[in-house]
C-alpha cells in the first residue's frame, strides 16, 4: 500500500504544555500530530483547542493504546471511536504502534515488546488489517524502542517489521529515534536496519531525543563518550525528553535521501523546554529535510544539481 | 495458553504484580518458569536480565505520573497526613484490578473508584474504635477524615472540565412555572460530609469544618470548573429541575422533601438563584415544547 501524502515537511507533536501559546503564535508549521487519546471523549479547553487547531494546521493522528501486538481482542469501542475521531480530523492516516500494551482486559499505558517470531508476522498483521478495516484510513505501524527480548527472535526486528507490513500491507510510522536507539542499545548496525525495512511504505517518520541511564539502576546519566563501548554499563532511554541527537539527524538525513519528501515530525513529551527552542529544532530538522529531498530529487530524476526547482515545475 | 499469551501474561504481572519486582530480581529463571514461557524464550529474557525492572518502572511511572496530576492537592494531602498511604493504594490497585480505560485520564477515576471504599471502611472503623486514631502499625498510617470527600472533589473538579461537548440545547422559551428549564452542561450537584470546598488550596495542614455541603460543580463559557455552594432546599429543586420536572413542580416537591413551607422567602431565594445561575450561564431558560 504506498500513500499519496498531501501532507509533507516538518512537523510538530502538540503538547498540553506549550498549546495556548502555539494557538496564540500560529508558527508555521507543515503539520501538528496529536494523540486521540488525549481528545476522544473529551470535551472543554481540550475540545476548543483541537477545534483552533484544526483552523491553523493539517493533523495527523498516532494512538497509543491499540496494542497491536496484543492477545486480548481489539476494543471495538475504542475503533468505533477513534474512527468518528479521525473523520472529524481529517486525518490522512492513522498510526499505532508494533507492540502490546493490553493483557487479560488491563491497560498497561507503555508501549510493550513482542517476539520476532514467524508465527507472530500472521497474527499481528491480522490485527492490523481488522483494525485498518475497522478505523476507515490507512493504518501504519511505529517500530517501537524495546529494552528486552520478550522470546526468541526467529528474524531481526528490521525483517519484522518488513514481513508484517507485508503482511499487513500497511504503512510504515518510521521512527527513526527508536531504530537508532534499538541499533545501539543491542548493537546492530542502522544503516543495515533501514535497507531492511519497506522504506517504500513510509507514511511519515518520527525524531525524537533520548536519555543515557545506567543499566540496572537506571539513574540518568551522561552521553558515554564511546558509545561502542557503553552496552552493559550505560542504555538508552526513549525519554522524548532531550534535543534530537546528531547521529539520529545524520540516520534521517540519509533515510530521506531514499525515501524523498516524506512528513518527518519531532516528538517532546518530558523536559519540554521554552517553545522558541522547540521551534529552532524544528528548523534545524527542515534544513536536514530540504537538503536530503534535494539529494533525493537529484539521483531520482537524474539531473545536475541545481537543476531541482525546474525539475519540480 | 499460548506462547503469546504467556510471554504477555508474564510482562503485565511483572510490571503491575505487587511483590514481582523482588520475586524477578531473586530468582528471575524461577519466574519466568512460573508463568510457563517456554525455555527457548526465556532464554532470550535472560539475556537482559535487568530490563524486566525498567519496564516495570516505565509502566508505573506513566500510571502514577497521571494520578499525581490530576490527583495532586489529595496526593500532597495524603503525603501531609499519611505518608505513602498514596503508592500503597496506587500499588493495591495495578495488584488487584489494574487500568481498564484507554484513556490514560481517566486512571484516576479507576484508582479512586477501587480506593474510596477501602479509605472509608479504615476511617470509619478508626472512628468506631476498632482500629488506633493513630497510626495502627507503619502500614497503615492514620487517615485523616474528610480525604475521601476532598479527593471526590478534586477529580470532579478534572471530570467536569473535560467532560464531553455537550449537544445543542432545545429551543428555548421565558421561563415560567409551568415549564421545565434547561441547563447548560456538564453540571453536577453532590453532597459531601465535610467542607472540602472551602479548605484552601495551598495548605496541607488545613482542615475543612465538619458540616454537610451540597455543591453545583459546572463548566462556564472559559470551560473553567466552577464551584457554587448551595442550600440544602436549592439543591433539592435544582436535583427535580435537572431531571426534568417543571419549575412549579420542583419547588413543591422540594419544600414537602425538606419540610420547608413554600413561602415567600423561597419564591424570592428561588427567583436569585435563577438570576445567579443566568448570570453565570448556568440557567439558559425554559424549554420552549
Amino acid at each position: 500500500m504506498k500513500q499519496k501524502n498531501e501532507i509533507t515537511g516538518v512537523g510538530l507533536g502538540l503538547r498540553w504544555e506549550f498549546i495556548d501559546e502555539i494557538l496564540e503564535r500560529k508558527p508555521e508549521l507543515a503539520f501538528v500530530e496529536i494523540s486521540p487519546e488525549n481528545y476522544i471523549g473529551r470535551g472543554g479547553w481540550y475540545d476548543a483547542a483541537l477545534e483552533r487547531a484544526m483552523d491553523v494546521w493539517p493533523i495527523v493522528t498516532h494512538g497509543l493504546t491499540m496494542s497491536l501486538g496484543g492477545v486480548d481482542p481489539l476494543r471495538e469501542d475504542y475503533l468505533a471511536d477513534l474512527r468518528r475521531f479521525l473523520e472529524r480530523t481529517k486525518s490522512p492516516w492513522h498510526s499505532d504502534h508494533l507492540c502490546f500494551s493490553t493483557y487479560g482486559g488491563v491497560v498497561l499505558h507503555e508501549l510493550l515488546p513482542i517476539p520476532f517470531k514467524r508465527s507472530e508476522v500472521a497474527r499481528v498483521a491480522d490485527r492490523i488489517k481488522r483494525a485498518q478495516d475497522a478505523i476507515g484510513v490507512p493504518l501504519a505501524i511505529e517500530n517501537v524502542s524495546f529494552y528486552l527480548h520478550p522470546g526468541k527472535p526467529e528474524m531481526t526486528e528490521a525483517e519484522f517489521v518488513a514481513r508484517v507490513c507485508e503482511a499487513a500491507d500497511c504503512g510504515l510510522m518510521l521512527d527513526v529515534n527508536n531504530a537508532w536507539v534499538n541499533a545501539t542499545n543491542f548493537g546492530w548496525d542502522v544503516d543495515e536496519w533501514m535497507r531492511t525495512v519497506p522504506l517504500d511504505r513510509v507514511v511519515q517518520m518520527h525524531v525524537a531525543g533520548h536519555d543515557w541511564f545506567t543499566e540496572g539502576d537506571f539513574v540518568l546519566g551522561e552521553r558515554p563518550a564511546d558509545l561502542s563501548k557503553a552496552r552493559g554499563e550505560m542504555m538508552i532511554v526513549d525519554t522524548h525528553g532531550n534535543d534530537v541527537a546528531a547521529e539520529v539527524l545524520a540516520l534521517l538525513e540519509r533515510t530521506l535521501e531514499k525515501t524523498g519528501p516524506v512528513p518527518v515530525l519531532l516528538e517532546r513529551d518530558q523536559s519540554i523546554p521554552p517553545l522558541d527552542v522547540l521551534l529552532a529544532e524544528v528548523r534545524r530538522i527542515e534544513e536536514v529535510w530540504n537538503r536530503a529531498c534535494a539529494r533525493h530529487l537529484r539521483q531520482s530524476s537524474g539531473r545536475p544539481a541545481g537543476a531541482e526547482e525546474a525539475a519540480r515545475r | 495458553m499460548t506462547a503469546s499469551e504467556r510471554l504477555q501474561a508474564m510482562i503485565a504481572k511483572a510490571c503491575f504484580g505487587k511483590d514481582a519486582e523482588a520475586t524477578f530480581d531473586a530468582d528471575l529463571a524461577g519466574f519466568l518458569a512460573a508463568h510457563g514461557v517456554p525455555s527457548e524464550d526465556a532464554e532470550a529474557l535472560l539475556a537482559s536480565p535487568r530490563r524486566l525492572r525498567l519496564y516495570r518502572r516505565l509502566v508505573r511511572h506513566n500510571v502514577t505520573g497521571v494520578i499525581a496530576a490530576i490527583l495532586e492537592r489529595t496526593r500532597a494531602r495524603l503525603e501531609a497526613w499519611a505518608p505513602g498511604e498514596l503508592d500503597r493504594m496506587i500499588d493495591g490497585f495495578l495488584d488487584e484490578v489494574g487500568p481498564r480505560t484507554p484513556h490514560l485520564r481517566d486512571v484516576p477515576s479507576e484508582l479512586l473508584a477501587f480506593a474510596a471504599p477501602r479509605w472509608r471502611a479504615r476511617i470509619r472503623e478508626a472512628s468506631d474504635g476498632s482500629l488506633s486514631g493513630q497510626a495502627s502499625g507503619a502500614e497503615r498510617p492514620a487517615l485523616p477524615p474528610w480525604i475521601v470527600d476532598y479527593a471526590e472533589l478534586e477529580l470532579l473538579e478534572f471530570t467536569i472540565g473535560v467532560a464531553p461537548r455537550p449537544p445543542a440545547p432545545p429551543p428555548l422559551a421565558d421561563v415560567s412555572v409551568e415549564r421545565p428549564l434547561v441547563f447548560s452542561d456538564p453540571k453536577r450537584i453532590v453532597r459531601f460530609d465535610w467542607a472540602v470546598n472551602r479548605v484552601p488550596a495551598d495548605d496541607v495542614r488545613a482542615e475543612p469544618e465538619r458540616r454537610p455541603v451540597d455543591l453545583l460543580v459546572y463548566r462556564d463559557a472559559e470551560h473553567r470548573t466552577r464551584i457554587l455552594e448551595l442550600t440544602p432546599l436549592a439543591a433539592a429543586i435544582l436535583e427535580r429541575l435537572f431531571s426534568g420536572k417543571p419549575l412549579g413542580a420542583s419547588m413543591v416537591e422540594a419544600c414537602e422533601a425538606k419540610g420547608h413551607p413554600l413561602d415567600d422567602e423561597v419564591l424570592a431565594g428561588a427567583a436569585r438563584l435563577l438570576a445567579d445561575l443566568g448570570e453565570r450561564g448556568v440557567l439558559l431558560g425554559a424549554r420552549a415544547d
